[in-house]
Order: C-alpha cells, then structure tokens, then sequence
C-alpha cells in the first residue's frame, strides 16, 4: 500500500495488553479513514445501550492514507466514540500535529478499550507502544503534564494529545487537546478518555517515512496548488478565524445575549483589528499549512495573565464568552480560553452554557443563591471567569452544569428550557441559522450534535464565486443564504457528504478553497497520486461522506435517538431581534420539518429518519442490515 | 450619484466608510471604482443599507454598500 501503512493499534487498557492489527486495503477504499473508518470499527465492535463511561465503550483515534503526506492542511484526526454527552455518536476532529506523528510512528489509527486501575499514559515510538504511569500527572495542568512527558520521553518532538482536570473528573464538556492548543473538541470525548484513567497519548515517529504511488506528482500537484492560490487576494492567512467576528457582525448572524441578537454593539471589542492590536504575540500552524491561521496571544496586566503555549480565542471561542455573554473585551475572553485550555474544556459548551446561566438569571429563573452566591448578570465578566472555574473544576454548581442542558434544566426547572440553545444536549456553535438557513440542517441533522463545520456556509455559497468553487461535485447555481427550499436541501447533503469525506481522509476545511489552496476536483488527483488506487476519487469521497451520515444515523438509533431529536431550539423559529441585516429573521417550522423530510429521503431513509434497505445496499451497509 | 462604501482593506476598499460619487452605481462600477481585483469579485457579499444584497443590485443615492467575503468556520 502507498500513503497508509494498514495498521491499527489496539490498547487493551485493563488488561494493559497492546497488540498490532492489519487494517485490509478494502476498508480503506470502502470507508477512506478518519470519522468513516473509525465509525465501522465502532459500529463493529461496540454494542448499542453501553454506558460511555464504562470500560466496554470503546475510543478510537483514525488518522487516513492521506494524514502525513506533503499537501497543504492533511493534519487532521478524528475522534470517535460514544458521547457522554449526547448519548449517541461522538464525533470530533482536530488539526495540529498528532495526526502527522502518529502516522510516521506507524500506525493509522489506535481503538482503546477498557480502563486502567491507574491513570497512565501511552507512549508510542517508532512502532512500539507502552503504557507508562501517570499518576504524577494526574490533577495537573496541561502544560505541566505536556512538558513533564516531554521530559521523561526525552524528545522534545514528541506530539502529545492530552486530557485535563475535566476529562480526569468525567465532564460531558471535557475534550482531548494535542500540544496544547489543538482541541477535539466537542461531545466529551476527553471524559471517554478519562474514564479510562488515559491522561495522554504520546506519539513520536523518527524513521518513518510515508510511501507515495507518485511522489513527483503529488509535489507538482502541492506546487501547483499553492502558486495558483498565492495569486488570489485573501485575508484568512491574516487574520484566521478572528476574520469571523466582523463577517458574521455584519450580515447580522453573530450571536450575542445567548442568541437573542445577531449583532453586538461592541463588536469592534472583539474583532481582528483589536486582536491584532492589542493581545497577539505571533501566529501559529499545524503540519504543512501554508496558512497559519492560529493565533497565539500574551497578556499580563496585572490582572490577566495570559500564556501563549495555550494558543488564543478562534472566533468561536469568542463568540461563546464574548457577545454570547454580552462581555466586549477579548481579555476575559483571552482568560477563559486558557482556563479551558488548562483543564481541557470545551470552549464552545462552556461559552453557550454560561450564556444560557445569563440570561435565566437576568429572567429571575436562576438566583444568586443556586450560583454559589454569583451573579451572573450578562457582561459580568468577572463572575463569567469564577463560574468557568467552577466548571473545569466540576465544583460547587460547576458540576451541574458541566453535564450538559438536560441535567442543568432538570436541576434549575423546567422554565429554564426554553433558554437553551443545543441540540441533542450540544451547544450551539458560532453561526445563527436565521440567518443561514442551511446551517438550520447542520444544527438539527448531524447525529454528532450542532456542527458549524458539518458544510460550507450560506453566505458562501450565495455568491457565485463561491458556489463556483462546488461545480466538481454538482452545485451550479448560488442560493440565497435564508432559501430552505428543496434545492437547497439537495445541495446541503451534497456538501455534507463532501464535508464528512474530508473528515474521512482528514484535510482541514480551511486548506479547500476558498479559504486554502485545495480545489475540490484537486483533492481527488491528489488521493491518487498518493495511492495508486482509482477508487481514491472525489465521486468516491463523496459516497463515503454520504455513507457516513447513514452509518452515524444507524449508531445513534441504536442508542435510542429518533426524528424527535432533529430539531432547533424554539427560539430560532422566532424572530431574530436586535439590529443587523437579519433582524426579524426566522425559520419557518413548517418549511424546515418538510426540509427534514427531504433530507430523509434523499438519504432513502424513511419518514421517521431510519435508513431503508436500499440506502444500506446503495451504501454497501448491507452488513448493517437487522443491526437496528 | 453619492453612496459611501466599505469592505476589506485588502482587497482595495476602504475599511471605513467612505463616500464616492459614480454615473450609474452598481455594486459592479463600484468594484472597477476601487480596483477590487477580478480573481476574488464573484466572492464578495454585498450588504446593502443593512439589508442583504446582489452584486447585480442597482444603487440609488445615498445607499450605504458593505462588501464582505463571507466567513465560514470556528
């Protein structure tokens, strides 16, 4: 094989047994990687109904045949499992440089099984593996255990993808963050991973080197790329996501006071401008990225002490502790991204609960008294940062509400529900879909929760460059932003499908035009020229990625989730209010359930979502058939 | 006629608003006004007196025109 070496990892954590496994080269042709392949396995070997926390939940880290080879932003993981926060599929990726470093150690992917009796961590060196203490390094910060491994292992380019205090403690917001600034973020995946007593994965590959079919072409290909990309204006190198504040401001679709608004009267507070001008030390990247859109930013004030080992806020983070909070001062905001960072806390979750803590407490639903003697007004930023603390820590009513909405709302009362703004228990992320209504679909479909990253955006693909850009896989014509139309549906699951095919071989969104130097029809000569194998095309990526949305589905029936769950919060079928372009927007609930239905049945799922025979024979899923 | 115009920088627009006085205005003759480079003018979302826009719209005095390459990620 070229650009994959088929192995798998299996790390038996009671038993500390590790073995080596084939990963056959048909199922990377059937399932290319990353979320799909790791979802099979999944789906193979983990049975419906198991708690996520207990030893039999399996955690499965998938890198693809693409991971590590020389094309821009193929620095991607996924991270597979069974939420504990949602109680279906748990899906998450990241960028960075683990994914690279796990391949050139020689594997592509590593399934973990049951729990240690003590917290370890596992080391994996040029093919071998080991589990090795880490009950120094339990209760640490990240960056304490990060460099402390980094010492022990004696090199220092050693990639380590690691849980902090929220994983330790099993919070429904705890993510697994590879050196430091990387998060796979969402779903709880690093409370799986606690679970286990798994403190880290440490990974280092010093021989390897990936083989290609075509090592000339695809460096063509890459040169290509990048030299045609240069030549057109661009200021997401420049300002990576912070960029978002601004667009998103101005179209009127940035959420603030926990998504009663769509623009934030201090904006400019928190826009790239200011970042650049006040707190940014330098820009960051993961492998191979011509781009460099992370930010790494140093405060110290006096009162804010901020460490750029952490990396900085990307626009989602300040979106959830900045406008949705009501707080116009990218400082705090700064603040709590480290906080997050340090325990391994999803900044979105946490952003978007605080958020909702807000505004029941301005409605007289919440009292000081239930916040630990806080009060939790929108703005307060003070009280936001000692709240978040109580989070990562599981504190005091930090613990409650780092178990997600349901558990919040069934502790606060049931008058709280109407201002929470999730899916499937998973908060929003940074986009108000009044005003991008296919990101309405990408909120209420994915079985993984609320997904600002499930496709390309609206307003996107409302101008005809940007529509343009997905002629290669049958999108010819731009559509308004707010059009929930069939056709638009129809062109929604043709980008998802696209979209999970990317987290299939693990290519960040951002190197896809128009952001990056990837042109959609590149990315299928490229696999290509890796490979060697004809079925490693655009047409077959696609499949994949639509194979995926029906495997995921399966999963998340099997564990009790149904068409009641594809929804939105009842605010966002009321109108928008504040100012801004989208003011008085909203969806419509009859066009989007009859949207729901077309999604379905373009899935050939039936009405109530669950996929019919034919899907699972169109998707070579035959092998699902009576599984649920 | 008089509209006033922003977008960024980079792609030849004023960052803040500024006035331009044109025969015909569309938001086309307002691109050729600034030099927006062809490669990236399909890719701009206009924003019309704060409501959303076509690049075909037709202008009329007064009009306050914000020309954006719209953002999609985290």
């Amino acid at each position: 094989m070229y650009g994959a070496w088929g192995k798998l990892l299996r790390v038996d954590l009671t038993t500390g047994k590790i073995t080596t496994e084939e990963i056959p080269e048909i199922l990377f042709k059937r399932y290319l990687g990353g979320n799909t392949l790791a979802l099979y396995y999944l789906l193979r070997e983990q049975k419906g109904g198991i708690d996520p926390l207990s030893p039999e939940a399996n955690l499965i880290f998938m890198t693809s045949f693409v991971t590590g080879t020389p094309g821009p932003g193929l620095s991607r993981m996924s991270i597979v499992g069974k939420s504990p926060l949602s109680g279906g599929y748990g899906e998450t990726e990241a960028g960075g440089w683990w994914g690279p470093e796990l391949k050139f150690a020689g594997y592509e992917g590593i399934i973990l099984t049951g729990k240690s009796e003590k917290p370890v961590y596992l080391s994996i060196k040029d093919g071998a593996a080991e589990i090795k203490s880490a009950e120094h390094l339990w209760g640490e910060k990240l960056k304490e255990a990060h460099d402390a491994i980094k010492d022990e292992l004696e090199d220092s380019k050693t990639r380590i993808a690691l849980i902090g205090e929220a994983g330790e403690k099993m919070s429904s917001y705890a993510c697994i963050i590879n050196e430091l600034k990387h998060a796979n973020g969402r779903l709880g995946m690093g409370a799986v991973m606690g679970s286990k007593n798994l403190k880290a994965i440490a990974v280092r590959g010093t021989t390897q080197k990936l083989p290609m079919y075509n090592e000339e072409r695809v460096k063509e290909i890459v040169k290509d790329l990048i030299r045609e990309w240069k030549e057109i204006p661009n200021t997401f190198p420049k300002y990576g996501t912070m960029r978002g504040v601004r667009a998103t401001q101005e179209v009127g679709v940035f959420p603030t006071y926990n998504f009663q608004h769509g623009v934030f009267d201090d904006f400019e507070n928190l826009a790239e401008t200011t970042y650049m001008e006040t707190i940014l030390k330098k820009t960051g990247t993961c492998y191979r990225c011509p781009i460099s859109c992370k930010r790494e930013v140093e405060i110290d004030d006096g009162k804010y002490k901020v460490d750029p080992a952490y990396g900085g806020s990307e626009y989602e983070t300040t979106m959830a502790f900045g406008s949705c909070c009501g707080v116009n001062d990218l400082k705090p905001v700064s603040a709590a991204h480290q906080l997050c960072q340090q325990s391994g806390m999803d900044t979105i979750s946490a952003g978007v609960t605080i958020a909702w803590v807000m505004e029941c407490f301005e409605n007289g639903l919440i009292s000081k008294d239930q916040l630990d003697g806080l009060e939790m007004n929108f703005g307060n930023s003070d009280n936001m940062l000692i709240l978040l603390e109580k989070m990562c820590k599981s504190e005091g009513v930090g613990a409650i509400l780092t178990k997600g909405f349901k558990t919040a709302i069934a502790h606060f009362g049931e008058e709280t529900a109407e201002y929470a703004i999730q899916v499937k228990n998973s908060a929003f992320p940074a986009h108000d879909p009044r005003g991008k209504a296919g990101l309405a679909l990408a909120y209420a479909l994915p079985s993984a929760g609320p997904d600002h990253m499930e496709v390309q955006h609206d307003h996107v693909m409302a101008t005809e460059g940007g529509a343009a850009l997905y002629e290669a896989i049958g999108i010819n014509e731009p559509l308004p932003a707010t059009d929930l139309s069939p056709r638009k549906v129809r062109n929604f699951f043709v980008n998802q499908s696209l979209y999970n095919g990317f987290n299939a071989i693990g290519i960040c969104d951002f190197c896809v035009r128009p952001n990056g130097p990837f042109t959609i029809s590149s990315i299928g000569e490229y696999m290509q020229a890796v490979t060697g194998w004809e079925s490693a095309s655009l047409w077959n990526l696609i499949k994949i990625g639509e194979k995926h949305s029906t495997m995921s589905r399966i999963f998340n029936l099997r564990e009790g989730l149904t068409v009641k769950d594809d929804t939105l919060p009842e605010r966002m079928f009321t109108p928008l209010e504040g100012g801004g372009p989208c003011a008085g927007f909203y969806i419509d609930k009859e066009t989007f359930n009859k949207a729901i239905r077309t999604y379905y049945a373009i899935n050939l799922w039936d009405e109530d979502g669950v996929p019919t025979e034919t899907c699972l024979y169109q998707n070579e899923l035959d092998w699902l058939i009576g599984e649920f | 006629m008089k509209v006033t115009v922003r977008g960024e920088s980079e792609f030849g627009l004023p960052k803040d608003f500024e006035e331009v006085e044109l025969q015909n205005p569309t938001i086309e003759s307002i691109m050729d006004y600034f030099h927006v480079d062809p490669k990236i003018r399909k890719h701009l979302f206009p924003i019309v007196n704060s409501r959303m826009g076509k690049l075909s719209q037709e202008l009329q005095e007064g009009d306050k025109v914000i020309l954006q390459s719209p953002y999609s990620g985290g």
